[in-house]
């Protein structure tokens, strides 16, 4: 998934053509910047004009012609002067508005895509696809394109220049000046794949810095860092290999061009003394020639160095694309104000819903369980049994392959996700905490909540106290680079948040798992009155005895192969007895 | 400010080193473009002078003579341009494995107190970034400061007054954006913050991206996103004009003497001063003395806008070293050498927020004689995690001694051979099952990792897995469940087969089966391997040599199970406290 897949060559104009379809609104900036280089190009002519018109009242001794040129020069610089900076300020513009642009939909797109293709990423590549690719790579883009319509105005307003003086002369220069694409052709192709390598093994590189960092404590506590510097080299020799290819072809396309450029000139002296040796052109038109053609040199050999750039931010571009290209989430994504539902509790059912991760791989067989309204259902068993696949189903991040989900009388198939998942208070394992403040972070739960609403969520979860001890109460910053909590502040905030959030349904994955020194039987006496009598389904691994769950399942490969009160599971002697009796023997040592 | 710039680039270059031949090659080779650039312009007149004369026999000789040192000055400049973009490469490899280990030295506090966005920036973005600045702005120097000295020499011997005039512009071009410059920096950092934080929204977002949909938070983060873009609208304005205004005065000075150059030889032209072939070679060395200038003073914008760049990227480097080097008070003198002790903590104080009054720790004291089993139990808050990470030496105690086998810990290296730990988050890295147990051992074969395996329980579900020990983990190791992760991170401990075995809630993600195995494989420890480990489960207190119970940083009770229990402090510890 990470590798990019096909000729990036041929995909290159379908990159640019969807690239203009996104920046539709900036059109007009874009055909006014286009005018304006094109003028400048026309300006620049002029100023050759008025170069040649002075060389010529040198000749000539002309003393009134050569102010004349100087006026004419003045009028030059003036106009140069006026759409440079016309031409400056809208590139900044162009590049500012166009890259946020595509970076602000590819943020949109982070938000709405389906969580499923969100993990065939890794989330530093997914950020740098965001951040980087996108951003950097349009500006390139733009520069790039701009770069080629200055050169082709200046090629083609200097072409018409030359026809004026001889047109069989500007043709053969015409024609050494066409060597460049030819010779550029296979080198860019060669390129755009060489970049295309090094960016991968380059983000393949920050990956591993990324995991380093998040991986601190292993790599503090199990090696001095000689392993991780020796994995870094090895990752850091292939991005050296694409390096130094990249290197090789580059100063290759810069020889051609080098080449080009000195062999025109040798061209047009060796071609112009015979035209002059026939004395079709006089030896001052030649000098006029070298001129012109000096002046193209310059946006020729841009254009040499340009082309392999732009195929550079091209193949940035289509990483970026490749992430603007994936599956949404059905619904609406404007966040358009939606009906909230009552915060009743409701109920839950699952129907014959099967689920696998890939052909073959069958998480969920056919599974069918009621949870019914303001009753709390434990879905319990071993790792990769598939308690997560359901809960995963029910918060609409996957979709099942076949069966029905509902809550109360809604059907999960019918409904917007975003509306859907407001029906759900959801307490993840991994208890994410966003850089913020205490305040902010709570909030997430309901976006328009009071001080006093978040007040009293903390005080339900008993973290009132400890965020008011914090410098600036409410207002301290959590998160990264901020203040560090502990695995159970962090869950407190959580479930805070979901409090906040006054959902009709209440998920709570892997309660217990960041806990310590606190029985889980308490903690969840005091969740449960927390939520009073709202629906309840927990996952868990533990096989959890709670007076208050009303319902277990028990799963197993994909099905559930117990299913009851806890009265019911002991008096079957199954598989649920076997694994708490096991938890009881050891209970009864301790 | 333009001294301590040229100290810090002078510090990146030393990153160079073998590749120093390359790169003087390089810059040596340069001179070739420098000559073949000047000699153009004698070439052309010489060309003109021929034809005028009418002279075709020797314009061909010309011809052919010219085109073999051009095909030669080809090779030299393919060949130093090679050696030149080769050997900054070398320097930034150099330059990146250096920040990149420093990384991983940094002290852990330290790591965590800052945003890891910001860190890789440093280690990669910012490396790269001023490695490129930096070749870009050398060689631009070098070549086009060249080129002017050799144009200027050439143009004072055609007209020494107007060539010294030219001259002065370019100076005064020069100087006139070298005052923009210190504005102009000011805004690109100000921007550079903004961005950064825009990029740590952009990861929160990747990474928290279920609680984000859970809880269709989509909107929030979007507004949240657009927002902060609409501030750095601001300051990109801001730069862009002052970008702008500067590049136009400059093109406006440059244009009027160049134009104003041309009027004055033509000038001396009719005055019969010059011929007209002369006039030619005049104004193509005029700008070619200009546009150094112009180019020079771009690439001094560059050289200062890598600047900050090339700081963040130092400063992590010298973070690193300066940590190092910071002296643990040691507040009682080293104690005679005890055989029987494993671990020894003593007036050990320790604040884990250097901002708050009240220590965490505060002259605590505490003795594992080898091979003891100890479990340390409290409440949320009360220390034990802590405990672990200063014995670890993953924390850094403001005063006191700790010490493993008699070595103290210090953030040295041997100390760190005498343990294994298993911290309560675990992490694997992107590798395969097999490379993320060897990660950390030192010598080792398949068999050592199969055995580590066993005895963490793990060898069960990997060998049922497709590609066995060789199955690629994903990032953090998404595709395994906890109990496996956990089961890969004992199996990584066991494998180094430390004395000392440290682990921190090390069952708290597993399912019961998967814990109980693991409680067998402590149980099973050998007599003469210490272990302290942290719990929350009474299952596991069964078999250790002693408790000890923390409570707020100090040791409230320690004693094995049947002295606790008759104390009754145990249950209530691992009960009470949770009955809020």
């Amino acid at each position: 998934m990470l590798k990019q897949s096909g000729n990036k060559a041929g995909s290159s104009w379908r990159v640019l053509t969807s690239l203009l379809q996104i920046n539709r609104k900036l059109w007009p900036q874009y055909v006014f910047l286009i005018i304006c280089i094109i003028l400048a190009a026309g300006i620049d002519v002029a100023g050759t004009e008025a170069f040649r018109r002075m060389i010529s009242a040198a000749t000539d001794s002309n003393m009134g012609a050569l102010r004349e040129s100087l006026l004419l020069a003045g009028g030059v610089i003036a106009g140069t002067v006026v759409l440079g900076s016309c031409a400056s300020l809208l590139t900044e513009f162009v590049n500012y508005r166009s890259s946020v642009h595509l970076e602000s939909l590819m943020v949109q797109k982070l938000l709405h895509m389906n969580i499923a293709s969100h993990r065939n990423y890794h989330s530093g590549d997914l950020v740098k696809r965001v951040s980087d690719n996108a951003r950097n790579g349009q500006i390139a883009l733009n520069n790039n394109l701009m770069d080629g319509f200055r050169v082709f105005a200046v090629i083609v307003l200097n072409l018409v220049y030359l026809s004026a003086i001889n047109i069989l002369f500007t043709v053969s220069c015409l024609v050494v000046a066409l060597l460049l694409p030819f010779a550029l052709k296979y080198l860019s192709r060669k390129l755009n794949v060489i970049y295309g390598h090094k960016l991968d093994a380059e983000s393949a590189l920050n990956a591993f810095t990324q995991e380093c960092i998040d991986g601190a404590e292993v790599v503090r506590t199990t090696s001095l860092g000689e392993r991780t510097d020796s994995i870094f080299h090895s990752k850091y020799a292939e991005f050296m290999k694409w390096t130094k290819k990249g290197i090789w072809f580059e100063s290759l396309t810069n020889q051609v061009n080098f080449f080009i450029r000195i062999g025109g000139m040798i061209f047009i002296i060796g071609y112009g003394g015979v035209l002059v040796k026939q004395e079709i052109i006089g030896v001052s038109s030649v000098v006029a020639f070298i001129l012109v053609f000096w002046r193209m040199l310059n946006p020729i050999s841009n254009a040499m160095v340009m082309w392999p750039r732009v195929q550079n931010s091209l193949s940035q571009l289509s990483r970026a694309l490749e992430i603007l290209e994936m599956e949404e989430e059905r619904g609406i994504h404007n966040g358009n104000e939606m009906s909230r539902n009552s915060s009743e509790p409701t109920m839950v059912q699952f129907s014959n819903v099967s689920f696998a991760y890939s052909p073959g791989r069958v998480a969920l067989d056919t599974i069918s369980f009621t949870v019914k309204a303001g009753t709390v259902t434990a879905i319990v068993g071993p790792s990769g049994s598939g308690k997560s696949t359901i809960l995963q189903l029910l918060l609409g991040f996957l979709q099942p392959a076949s069966g029905e989900i509902r809550i109360g009388s809604a059907l999960q198939a019918e409904r917007d996700v975003l509306q859907w998942r407001s029906d759900i208070s959801y307490i993840s394992q991994e208890m994410y905490v966003f850089s913020g403040t205490f305040f902010e972070n709570i909030a997430l739960g309901k976006l328009d909540a009071t001080l006093t609403e978040v007040m009293n969520a903390a005080q339900k979860v008993n973290m009132h106290d400890m965020i008011m001890s914090t410098p600036e109460g409410y207002g301290t910053l959590i998160g990264e680079g901020g203040l560090t909590l502990s695995g159970g502040e962090c869950q407190r905030i959580s479930i805070a948040r979901a409090l906040l959030k006054q959902a009709s349904l209440f998920v709570m994955d892997e309660p217990t798992s960041a806990l310590d020194g606190e029985n889980e039987a308490a903690i969840f006496r005091e969740f449960k009155n927390m939520i009073k009598d709202k629906t309840l389904i927990i996952v868990s691994h533990k096989p959890l005895r709670l007076e208050q769950v009303d319902q277990y399942l028990y799963l197993d490969h994909g099905q559930i192969v117990e299913q009851g009160t806890y009265e019911q599971l002991i008096a079957r002697k199954g598989k649920y007895y076997n694994l708490l009796n096991g938890y009881e023997e050891e209970h009864d040592i301790a | 400010m333009k001294h301590k710039g040229a100290s810090i680039f002078l510090r990146v270059f030393t990153y160079v080193k073998n590749g120093n031949n390359l790169l003087l090659f390089g810059l040596i080779l340069l001179m070739v473009d420098v000559a073949f650039n000047i000699g153009i312009a004698k070439v052309q007149q010489s060309f003109l002078d021929v034809l005028n004369q009418g002279d075709f026999k020797r314009l061909s000789f010309y011809l052919i003579v010219f085109s073999i040192c051009f095909l030669l000055a080809m090779l030299l400049t393919f060949v130093g341009y090679f050696f030149r973009e080769y050997s900054f490469s070398m320097l930034t490899r150099n330059f990146q494995f250096d920040t990149f280990s420093m990384l991983n030295k940094l002290p852990y506090e330290e790591l965590k107190g800052r945003h890891s966005g910001d860190l890789i920036s440093r280690a990669s973005y910012d490396v790269q970034d001023c490695c490129r600045h930096l070749k870009d702005g050398l060689f631009g120097i070098f070549e086009n400061a060249l080129q002017f000295a050799v144009a200027l020499t050439y143009l004072c011997f055609i007209n020494f007054p107007l060539a010294v005039a030219v001259a002065i512009t370019g100076v005064l071009i020069f100087f006139c954006s070298s005052i923009f410059n210190p504005k102009i920096r000011k805004i690109s950092s100000e921007i550079y913050n903004k961005e950064s934080d825009i990029k740590n929204l952009i990861k929160e977002m990747a990474q928290g991206i279920s609680v984000v949909k859970a809880y269709g938070l989509q909107s929030y983060f979007g507004e949240k996103y657009a927002k902060y873009r609409r501030d750095t609208y601001r300051l990109y304005r801001k730069s862009i004009l002052t970008n702008v205004f500067m590049q136009q005065l400059l093109n406006i000075m440059r244009e009027s003497v160049w134009i104003i150059g041309v009027f004055l030889i033509c000038l001396s032209a009719i005055n019969g001063e010059m011929t007209v072939g002369l006039v030619l070679t005049f104004t193509l060395l005029m700008s070619q003395v200009l546009w150094p200038f112009v180019i020079i003073a771009d690439r001094w914008r560059t050289l200062n806008n890598s600047y900050g760049s090339a700081y963040r990227a130092l400063d992590l480097a010298a973070f690193g070293q300066n940590s190092q080097s910071e002296k643990i008070e040691v507040t009682n003198p080293l104690l005679p050498p005890a055989e029987d002790i494993a671990v020894l903590l003593r007036n050990v104080s320790f604040k884990p927020d250097k901002s708050v009054e009240e220590p965490l720790f505060e002259s605590f004291d505490l003795e594992i004689r080898r091979g003891e089993k100890v479990a340390i139990v409290g409440a949320s808050g009360s220390g034990k995690s802590s405990l672990l990470k200063l014995i670890t030496g993953l924390y850094r105690h403001d005063s006191g001694l700790i010490t493993i086998f008699d070595k103290q810990v210090d953030g040295t290296s041997e100390v760190k051979d005498f343990y294994s730990y298993v911290p309560q988050h675990n992490y694997l890295f992107t590798g395969t099952i097999s490379e993320n147990i060897s990660f950390g051992a030192i010598s080792f074969d398949d068999d050592h990792i199969k055995r580590a395996a066993e005895a963490a329980n793990a060898d069960e579900f990997i060998s049922r897995l497709e590609q066995g020990y060789h199955t690629p983990v994903k990032e953090g190791g998404a595709t395994l469940s906890g109990g496996q992760k956990q089961r890969i991170a004992i199996a990584r401990a066991m494998l180094k087969n430390a004395p000392l075995l440290i682990l921190d809630e090390a069952t708290s993600s597993l399912d019961r089966r998967n814990a109980m195995k693991i409680q067998r494989l402590l149980e099973s420890l050998p007599s003469e391997i210490t272990c302290i480990f942290v719990t929350h489960s009474p299952a596991s207190l069964s078999f250790v040599d002693r408790i000890v119970i923390l409570e707020k940083g100090r040791i409230a009770a320690s004693g094995s199970l049947e002295e606790l229990t008759q104390r009754n402090l145990l249950y209530q510890e691992l009960f009470d406290s949770a009955e809020v």
